[in-house]
């Protein structure tokens, strides 16, 4: 079992979808039973759940580029993930022309050893 | 008549065989599923191994305290130690008397993602098939390249002090926090660190190291020039 696949799969499940939006809304909703000291894996997940969360959000708002069949493929969605970044860098920066510093808004990465 | 009635036959067997293995496999998957759930429902890993039950878990403030002192400790002795050496004399040394050259395959890791940049680029603005299909084979062909790379340079500096500083340190958090499933609770697998070296039951150290590995997060700076 590939567990960064599998990882994936999961977080972009309607299931885990609903219980990450529920528990942003009513907070009253646990993902793990610890709430401290969160291992890599759910570090991971947690990562996954709000990327695939945006790519609905994307979806929704009829952004380009974007529909089930991509959230479905893996590398599609990199590449989706990997133009979104590249365009709003560029939206960014468009917009930052007086001021020519850009914003860092990507996330760490989680590295098993 | 016969005929026509084998026929039939023969296609509601197809149809069964085809339902039962569609069946199957969307057990496997909702096993698959359950069992990542599983993975990521707490800081514990519990596993099975030979009829009994096993755990990881995260390791408390006081254990990473004790696990960094021994790590530094084992730092201190192979630094001291003149059969080992630090990564960058190992690189040297690989160049200058076996003609490998570590720096220039990781600059080839760093230039194949450059390449597959513009790819990908491509592969999120077109919806044809064969198009995909194509970027596809060439995105898969430069990761597998980025796999063996690193794979090899793994293989070349596994002896480094940077490298055997780590394992020890994996090796003495195994110990840690490894507990087996008794009738009195949970108790610890190795009573010292030494009886987790002279551990023989392979199978298990493998299963040990496996899901430590979910465990442990470690965040690592992006390298100079490497996107975030």
């Amino acid at each position: 079992m590939d567990i960064g696949k599998a990882i994936r799969k999961i977080a972009r499940s309607d299931k885990h979808q609903t219980l990450y939006n529920q528990s942003k809304e009513l907070g009253n909703i646990r993902l793990f039973y610890n709430d401290i000291d969160l291992t890599a894996l759910q570090i991971l997940y947690l990562n996954w759940l709000s990327i695939y969360n945006s790519l609905y959000r994307d979806l929704a708002m009829g952004e380009d580029y974007i529909s089930m069949e991509v959230i479905k493929d893996d590398m599609r969605t990199d590449a989706y993930l990997y133009y979104r970044q590249k365009n709003r860098k560029k939206k960014l920066n468009k917009n930052n022309n007086t001021n020519n510093k850009t914003k860092d808004n990507s996330l760490p990465g989680v590295k098993f050893y | 008549m016969s005929k026509k009635k084998n026929k039939l036959k023969n296609m509601a067997n197809e149809e069964i065989q085809k339902f039962m293995k569609e069946g199957l496999e969307n057990l496997e998957k909702i096993q698959s599923e359950r069992e990542v759930e599983n993975l990521i429902k707490d800081n514990k890993i519990e596993f099975g191994h030979k009829n009994s039950k096993f755990r990881v878990r995260k390791p408390t403030a006081e254990e990473n305290r004790e696990i960094a002192q021994v790590a530094r400790k084992k730092y201190t002795e192979l630094v001291k130690d003149d059969s080992f050496m630090f990564e960058h004399q190992w690189i040297k040394i690989l160049k200058e008397k076996h003609d490998v050259d570590i720096n220039k395959m990781k600059n080839e890791m760093v230039n194949l993602n450059s390449q597959m940049k513009p790819l990908l680029m491509k592969m999120a603005q077109t919806s044809n098939k064969k198009a995909l299909k194509k970027l596809k084979t060439q995105i898969e062909n430069k990761e597998e390249k980025q796999k063996q790379l690193n794979l090899d340079i793994a293989n070349h500096l596994e002896y480094c002090i940077e490298n055997q500083t780590k394992i020890y340190e994996t090796g003495y958090m195994a110990y840690k926090v490894t507990e087996v499933k008794t009738t009195d609770g949970w108790e610890k697998v190795f009573k010292d660190y030494k009886s987790y070296e002279e551990c023989e039951e392979y199978g298990l150290l493998n299963k040990i190291h496996y899901y430590l590995s979910m465990i442990i997060y470690r965040y690592e700076e992006p390298e100079v020039g490497e996107e975030k």
